[in-house]
């Protein structure tokens, strides 16, 4: 098993997974006209990911792992998961998540099964947790011998390359401003990985109320692409 | 200045009553107009001090007993003075089985330089209804004080029979956080939050879908199922009184669904919720020894208390 090309595998926006069909409140922006070209695009992005990921996804991925790493009892990970549903209050976010962790989970136990993935796949499908994604990643990732900062930077990356991938099919930017922004913000990747050690407890799970009110008014929006 | 409020509202027959409460100075817990008027109880939050100064530590509990019914309201605005230290605030809710509870406070407005942190610890039965709501500005607006506040957290948990259903967490920090910006207040001064968590909420959640249907030049607004058995309204706007009315308009539209779902199935009668209206019809009750005005409340097809 090669870790590195397991990462590259699973952390693949080609992934089957279903991971283009969300945009995470961002088909809202657009139709708002908030995100309307490539400037605000970039601000989008970039807040995105150090306002909202670095203390919500990054941050679940970074407890689920720490769990791991301590072999922690499933009670822990019905805790997290609680925690996580607890936290992601609009609808479509939270089914989003655990859209993602079932094909996630469904698709990785083909490929190498893991008994931890395939207990917490057991445990979504009794309806006995709710399931997210970050914690499904975690959870696959840790057992094929990659290092948390790999999977976090991985993890970054792809979220933004979602974001970008979606600006340039909504917006639209052009595909090389995309690339730019993807490539522009590895410093604040970087950062954000290095400093998730460090996140205080008592702020995982930080709301942005302007985005989270995006997202519930995705709900209603009248046409759209994308499931969230 | 330490603060201690206590609420203890228990059903005797019929009725919801008053025991135990108590508080100190610079708050006062009293009946909101006369107690016979209604089978509920309603009360008011008063305080005589301008506002929340720096290490104030005030803690409010309110214990909800078995099927009794409360709505709490506050004075006035929340004002949070300059501050080098900051200012803590726990807001402690038991509701028991069949318990009612509403509170929507009036807007808090950070002053330049306030740190302020408000924790919400709701816990629930399964039955059990809440209805809280809350609304945060960015400070004197008019006074060239927006987001000149230092610090502002806001923690709400709720669980319910002990197994946690909503958690919001709200760190606002204008020196770190681009506040006007995308993802934030996106040029709005106000963001307003109601919670309604009780065992009608996906009915409730279906008539907003055919409620909130249209757009308001004032509030921009979204709603979602947020637990199995909860809504969550969000909004954002430029005016606390105006989020304040809506929101209060919303809270009522909760309570009096809540009361007619409660009735016997027989007398049960259709719930004709009508477009709520921005406006509320009557101005707010005053206090000042004026009788008793009914809340604004959007039509429904019969009064139930």
């Amino acid at each position: 098993m090669q870790p590195l090309l397991t990462l590259l595998q699973i952390n693949d926006s080609m992934f089957p997974i279903g991971g283009f069909t969300h945009s995470y409140g961002l088909e809202s922006y657009v139709s708002q006209g908030i995100v309307k070209d490539t400037p605000t695009a970039t601000t989008y992005a970039r807040d995105m990911l150090s306002h909202n990921i670095y203390y919500n996804d990054a941050a679940f991925l970074q407890m689920a792992w720490k769990l791991l790493e301590a072999k922690k009892p499933a009670r822990e990970f019905q805790k997290l998961d609680e925690f996580i549903t607890a936290l992601k209050a609009p609808s479509e976010i939270r089914m989003a998540s655990k859209k993602l962790a079932v094909r996630f989970l469904k698709l990785t136990q083909t490929l190498h099964p893991v008994k931890r993935c395939s207990n917490y796949l057991a445990k979504i499908q009794e309806g006995k947790l709710h399931g997210h994604y970050p914690v499904a990643f975690a959870m696959y990732a840790f057992a094929h011998g990659i290092s948390l900062k790999d999977a976090l930077m991985a993890f970054y990356y792809n979220t933004l390359n979602g974001i970008v991938t979606n600006c340039a099919k909504l917006v639209p930017i052009s595909q090389n401003d995309a690339q730019k922004i993807l490539f522009n913000l590895q410093a604040d990747i970087s950062q954000l990985v290095e400093q998730q050690e460090e996140l205080d407890e008592m702020l995982v799970g930080l709301c942005c109320i302007g985005q989270e009110i995006r997202c519930m008014q995705h709900e209603k929006q009248y046409s759209r692409l994308y499931i969230s | 200045m330490l603060s201690r409020i206590g609420i203890n509202a228990e059903r005797e027959g019929e009725r919801t009553l008053l025991k135990d409460s108590y508080h100190n100075a610079p708050y006062k817990v009293v009946h909101y107009g006369s107690r016979h008027l209604q089978k509920h109880l309603e009360l008011i939050l008063m305080s005589s001090s301008p506002g929340i100064m720096d290490e104030d530590d005030i803690t409010i509990n309110v214990d909800v007993h078995e099927k009794a019914h409360l709505k709490l309201f506050t004075q006035s605005f929340s004002k949070l003075h300059p501050m080098k230290k900051g200012a803590v605030q726990r807001t402690n809710v038991t509701l028991k089985k069949g318990g009612i509870f509403k509170y929507i406070p009036h807007p808090v407005t950070p002053f330049a330089g306030s740190i302020f942190k408000t924790v919400n610890d709701i816990q629930m039965a399964g039955d059990a209804t809440l209805i809280w709501g809350d609304i945060i500005a960015s400070g004197r607006v008019y006074s060239g004080e927006s987001f000149a506040f230092k610090s502002f957290h806001s923690v709400t948990k709720v669980t319910c029979d002990k197994k946690l259903v909503l958690l919001d967490n709200q760190l606002l920090e204008p020196e770190k956080q681009p506040m006007g910006s995308i993802l934030f207040y996106e040029g709005y001064t106000h963001q307003a939050t109601l919670l309604y968590m009780s065992p009608y909420a996906e009915e409730l959640k279906a008539e907003l879908d055919e409620i909130l249907v249209e757009k308001y030049e004032q509030i921009d607004f979204g709603f979602t199922q947020c637990a199995p058995n909860a809504v969550m309204l969000r909004a954002m706007g430029k005016d606390g009184g105006v989020l304040h009315d809506w929101l209060s308009t919303m809270g009522q539209l909760c309570w009096q669904f809540t009361m007619l779902k409660n009735q016997p199935e027989a007398e049960e009668q259709e719930f004709d919720g009508d477009q709520p209206q921005l406006e509320p019809e009557a101005p707010d009750r005053q206090l000042a020894g004026k009788n008793h005005q009914a809340e604004p409340v959007p039509a429904l097809a019969t009064q139930v208390e």
